[in-house]
């Protein structure tokens, strides 16, 4: 049986990502011969094959679909249900991100994208918290 | 040269068999393998030493894997192959197959899924092996990641399926006719693992899992196999192999939405209508989606079969919501669709059950199911791999 735990993989080709939301900053590869923000990390432009390098991005987006979990998979988040993921369109990416439970989001709405940690000791996650913004 | 002339038609489906589905928690997973086997073998006429090609879908921890096969049977082929240990692989698999007959490779390949579930957790909780699975690096393979709560495949559906109704303005309770028809199919078979009745109330009165899916929007991961024996087509009983597409993948691709619709990195930018009936395995078959006469589609969970519809050109972007309703896909209907049942109800074999009913309809075999007429049969899914199967 595999050990149950929430964190996610960490390392030399995502960790501007995960360091920036420690810092409450939104990091996004861009591609940089085209300018271009993209998702997933890659080591090499998904655009033109080229260089790569990471930057702060303003975290304000738009929901384009959301789920809400009425049944719990992984232990650690039982105690969050109802909770929602969301897919976000933000700085020319499409990004999921969690929404907790009472956080009232639907499709359409403009949202700003924050960090928190979702377990004790686990890492800062991007989270819809304010609901709707603007 | 017309795309694919020198594999149209060359060669065939020559045996199919299949385990039984009930749930079988002290058996192995070489029971369920033998069974399906040696059925496609008495099937084909065939002994297994005639066989000299192998591949198999799913592979261990579920499975088992291609060597121990031939090792336990005593199989000795000299070309052998696997993919990954989830579905979406069956027409691909039998594409490669035939590709190994056509070129000399092998001359007869049984193409064999198997799987057990009954004693593993559910997909997506820590006690089932793909639970690393949502951890994957750049995203699990249905849209997973476990470390905001994207568990289980069946999210990547129910988000998918979202997108899908608020970008058409469709109401999500018409969801409800693709298991209702396919639940009638299952209740015709004998081996369907669903066959209690499925109406209207039931649907709407099944649990919610992850909104806007339901209990009953979800295919009952089970135990069993399906074998396909694939040759040269002159064999009496053959289904000949007349068009062929492999899965695609890319930034266009989400493996539970349709191409383009606007999950992860799609554009928003869907197939046309003639770019969907100018598919590679329509061309292939010098066919078009109006000469099909069974259709079996993939329905790991029920709003897939939607998205099959449209990439493949049986109706317009958007339409198939409605376009299913009001029995068009139940037997009796214009397009018969999942006639045994599919993986929603009959047995979620990764597709396999949905081909070898598609090659029962064929042969004329389907008994109380059996569509009249039945000539030229279309295997599709939402991953974008085909087959177009016709009666020798």
């Amino acid at each position: 049986m595999m050990a149950e735990s929430i964190d996610p993989v960490v390392n030399a080709l995502n960790r501007p990502f995960w360091d920036g939301a420690d810092e409450g900053r939104l990091v996004l590869p861009h591609c940089v011969g085209s300018g271009r923000t993209f998702w997933p990390p890659s080591p090499a432009s998904p655009f033109t094959g080229g260089a790569v390098d990471w930057r702060a991005v303003e975290p304000l987006g738009r929901v384009v679909t959301v789920v809400t979990y009425q049944r719990a998979f992984q232990q650690a988040f039982a105690r969050l249900i109802p909770y929602a993921v969301a897919q976000v369109d933000v700085a020319g990416v499409r990004l999921q991100v969690h929404v907790p439970a009472g956080v009232a989001v639907a499709a359409g709405d403009e949202v700003e994208i924050g960090f928190r940690r979702l377990s004790e000791d686990g890492r800062a996650m991007p989270v819809i918290s304010g609901g709707q913004v603007g | 040269m017309r795309l694919g002339s020198d594999i149209a038609g060359r060669t065939a489906i020559v045996g199919i068999g299949a385990s039984s589905f009930e749930r079988r928690p002290d058996a192995s997973v070489f029971q369920f393998a033998g069974e399906a086997l040696h059925g496609a073998l008495n099937d084909a006429g065939l002994v297994k030493e005639q066989i000299d090609g192998l591949i198999v879908q799913v592979g261990s921890p579920r499975g088992a894997d291609y060597d121990g096969i031939a090792e336990t049977f005593g199989l000795s082929p000299r070309f052998c192959s696997q993919t990954w240990a989830h579905g979406r692989f069956a027409a691909t698999v039998i594409a490669h197959a035939a590709m190994a007959v056509a070129t000399g490779m092998a001359t007869r390949v049984a193409c064999l899924m198997a799987m057990k579930n009954s004693d593993l957790g559910r997909i997506g909780e820590a006690n089932n092996p793909f639970f690393h699975e949502q951890f994957r690096e750049n995203g699990g393979p249905h849209g997973e990641a476990g470390h905001i709560g994207m568990a289980s495949p069946v999210a990547g559906a129910a988000m998918g399926f979202d997108l899908y109704c608020r970008r058409y303005g469709h109401d999500r309770e018409m969801l409800g006719a693709i298991p209702i028809a396919f639940r009638g199919h299952a209740r015709l078979t004998d081996d369907a693992v669903m066959r209690g009745p499925m109406a209207w109330e039931d649907y709407r009165a099944a649990r919610p899992i992850i909104d806007p899916l339901r209990l009953l929007d979800c295919s009952p991961v089970g135990d069993g196999a399906v074998c396909a024996i694939v040759a040269a087509a002159d064999a009496p009983r053959s289904v000949a192999i007349t068009g062929m597409q492999g899965i695609r993948a890319g930034r266009e691709t989400f493996i539970f939405a349709p191409y383009g619709l606007g999950m992860n990195q799609q554009s928003g930018k869907r197939l046309s209508l003639a770019e969907a009936c100018a598919q590679q395995v329509y061309a292939m078959a010098a066919t078009a989606p109006e000469a099909i006469d069974v259709l079996g589609l993939y329905d790991s969970f029920s709003p897939l079969p939607l998205y099959a519809l449209e990439d493949f050109g049986f109706c317009g972007e958007g339409e198939a919501l409605p376009w299913v309703q009001d029995g068009r896909i139940a037997l009796g209907g214009a397009l018969p669709t999942n006639t045994s049942g599919g993986q929603l109800s009959q047995a979620q074999m990764n597709g396999w059950g949905q081909i070898r009913e598609l090659v029962t309809q064929l042969r004329g075999e389907a008994g109380g199911r059996q569509v009249d007429g039945a000539r030229r049969a279309m295997w599709a899914t939402v991953g974008g791999d085909a087959l177009i199967l016709e009666r020798s």
